[in-house]
């Protein structure tokens, strides 16, 4: 007797479909190690927030449409705090980084924060509050929002390939964005903080540094990409303010250790991040100016009409 | 020896549309190409303004973190702090900027104006705010500040005579006078230490708004004038219309209403029982009944006035009455892209033949 209510299986059984597995061919990394991609960095774009700006990142060359970086920064405030909270003789700075459900690529995101997010928005108010000067805002609060609408290549890394930095790049492109995001708000700050990553890699199998005694000696990238295909020993970002040479933020991941009994990976991790800031400062002292410039042109009656052009950058 | 006081300088003249141009030029981006090259000094190009200007060729915009000047002789004004810096031997100071803006200097002074900037109350300034919180003895107001505004029971004008003393039914009552949400004019009265601002709305002149519109622009869009209260009268049978522009950005727009208006007998009130007569209606949140041809020319002069600070113009009453007049006719004009909201070109279109002056290239237009 056959159970009627139910849609019953097929008596015999079946066999679970088999897909043949997509052939997975490695990325080869198609920048130099010590050059970066080209940022798009505009500010103002979000009309209710007080300064906000947008960051993207181009795709790599060979995949025209696959994803990338994107993250849009709004600041709100300084405004008064809430009568419930405590007395504060400085402003009060939240930050709180959201990944849209739809940033990575093959699985979506919830929203409510979880832990990731949690800690990325500490380190990020960390990098900023720095910057800020707080103290001439007593009483008040000043909230950056940041959204990473996609984040290149996802979060989850496979263990065999090396230590994960997709993380460190949103962090990288969230400090900057918030920095000119702040700057566009007009908030008084000592400095802007830029974000960089760099990394130490396996060496290439066909580098020419073959032959020389340092064969196995790690390389050194800037601002590394997770598509890049380089297999990552260990990596650091950091928050730099560059006109006081200053680092607000500094995060590790991986072994770093001594090489050849004389340089420390850290110093060499810690040196290339800060140059991968240094010189994205450029950019985001342009994309600030550029705000100014619009402004300025428009007050004096001279807004030129191709003169919406964006600022981009490479090295 | 005597001292003369020279007026501030905009340092950015006429060098805006050079520098805007040349900084999309193809040359330009392949220099910035080369700047971006990462050195391994890790330093970075940072001129300071001052010495761009000796060169003649830039506008002195400076972003926060940059140096303006390492001049021993200038004092740091506001939007800017002073930075002690150690290079090698020497040990000096030097101003750097603390927003992005243009470097202005009066005399020795030096500061930097940011582009916008929210609102900072100053003794005397006429403010249109909302009221937050309500208090045992007092209202917290937004003024579009860092913080709220604090509007004291005692300063405001209580119904039955100016002169009487605030009691505690008054203190029962506060909501009678003010509640939640209401909008309100009011002077800043004073100042508190962390430069929060205390309101009063001892006058007529000040007091609780209704009959009209609530306008947002931004704060730096609306200058400090001799009059803030302006009265235009507008076309369609509209009828006059009371604008008041507030010092912090916020702006009212209503149908004139006269305080006689309310007498149903029509007599004439003495000007010394004038407080106590209008002081019954004064808090009244009742809307009065507003034609909808007035309603339509509200919110065209809205729309003016946002047009107007779009494009930077000063709002003042001849200004506005001239974009006014323009709005009305460009909508009297059957034009295919008729827009009233005045966002995009019709707005500029309408500031354009206020001015008499092209907006693009700065030029006067023949009348």
């Amino acid at each position: 007797m056959t159970d009627r209510r139910r849609i019953n299986g097929p008596s015999e059984g079946t066999t679970p479909p088999v897909f043949a597995s997509a052939v997975v061919t490695k990325p080869t990394p198609t920048r130099a190690p010590d050059s970066l991609r080209k940022i798009f960095l505009k500010t103002s774009l979000t009309p209710p927030a007080t300064g906000s700006a947008f960051l993207e990142l181009p795709s790599p060359a060979p995949y025209p449409n696959s994803s990338t970086l994107k993250i849009t920064a709004s600041v709100y405030g300084p405004r008064p705090l809430p009568s419930s909270a405590a007395f504060s003789p400085h402003a009060r700075l939240t930050a709180e980084l959201k990944f849209a459900p739809f940033s990575t690529p093959h699985k979506r995101r919830g929203y409510v924060r979880d832990a990731v997010e949690r800690d990325l928005s500490v380190q990020l108010q960390n990098a900023l509050v720095k910057s800020i000067k707080t103290g001439a805002y007593p009483k008040s609060g000043i909230d950056v929002f940041i959204t990473v609408l996609d984040c290149e290549g996802g979060l989850d890394g496979d263990d065999d390939e090396g230590v994960e930095v997709g993380l460190m790049g949103v962090l990288a492109g969230a400090i900057t964005c918030a920095s000119a995001a702040v700057a566009d708000a007009g908030i008084e700050c000592v400095d802007l903080v830029s974000g960089g990553v760099a990394a130490l890699v396996k060496r290439p199998q066909n580098s020419d540094a073959m032959d020389t005694d340092g064969m196995n000696a790690p390389m050194l990238v800037l601002d590394p990409s997770p598509a890049d295909g380089y297999q990552i020993l260990s990596a650091a970002v950091v928050g730099y303010m560059a006109g006081r040479e200053e680092v607000t933020l500094l995060w590790t991941k991986g072994s770093v250790g001594i090489l050849d009994g004389e340089e420390d990976e850290l110093d060499l991790l810690m040196d290339g991040a800060i140059m991968t800031a240094t010189a994205v400062r450029l950019v985001l002292n342009e994309a600030v100016k550029e705000r100014m410039l619009l402004g300025l042109a428009r007050s004096k009656g001279k807004l030129k009409e191709d003169g919406g052009g964006d600022v981009a950058m490479s090295s | 020896m005597p001292i003369s006081i020279l007026p501030p300088r905009r340092a950015h003249t006429s060098k805006v549309a050079e520098f805007s141009r040349s900084s999309y030029d193809d040359d330009r981006s392949a220099a910035e190409e080369g700047e971006a090259d990462v050195d391994m000094e890790g330093d970075i190009p940072m001129s300071g303004a001052l010495q761009r200007n000796k060169r003649g060729g830039r506008t002195s915009i400076v972003t926060p973190g940059e140096v303006v000047t390492d001049d021993p002789q200038w004092m740091r004004g506001h939007g800017t702090y002073l930075a002690v810096a150690e290079e090698g031997e020497e040990v000096g100071t030097r101003i750097v900027a603390t927003v992005a803006g243009t470097v202005t200097k009066v005399n020795k002074l030096l500061s930097v104006k940011p582009l916008r900037a929210r609102y900072t109350p100053d003794i005397g300034d006429l403010v249109v705010g909302r009221i937050m919180e309500v208090q045992s003895k007092r209202w917290k107001v937004d003024i579009n500040s860092t913080q709220t505004a604090h509007l004291l029971l005692s300063s405001i004008n209580l119904p039955g005579g100016i002169l009487r003393k605030r009691t505690s039914t008054d203190e029962l009552q506060i909501r009678t006078f003010f509640s939640e949400g209401d909008l309100l004019v009011a002077e800043v009265q004073s100042l508190f230490q962390d430069g929060a601002a205390s309101l009063h709305t001892r006058s007529l002149k000040y007091g609780k708004l209704r009959n009209g519109y609530f306008v947002k622009v931004d704060a730096k869009g609306i200058q400090r004038s001799k009059s803030h209260v302006l009265t235009l009268a507008t076309a369609n049978g509209g009828g006059e219309v009371d604008v008041i522009l507030g010092v912090n950005g916020y702006v009212w727009i209503a149908k004139k209403t006269s305080l006689s208006d309310g007498k149903k007998d029509g007599k004439e009130v003495s000007i010394t029982r004038l407080e106590e007569e209008a002081s019954e209606a004064i808090y009244s949140s009742v809307n009065e009944f507003i034609a909808p041809a007035t309603r339509r020319e509200i919110a065209r002069v809205g729309n003016c006035v946002r047009a107007l600070v779009r494009h930077d113009v000063r709002v003042d009453e001849e200004m506005l009455n001239a974009v006014y007049e323009a709005a009305v006719e460009e909508s009297m004009e059957e034009r295919g892209d008729a827009d009233e909201s005045l966002d995009g070109d019709g707005g500029r279109r309408c500031v354009e033949k206020a001015l008499g002056l092209d907006l693009f290239s700065g030029e006067f237009k023949d009348k």
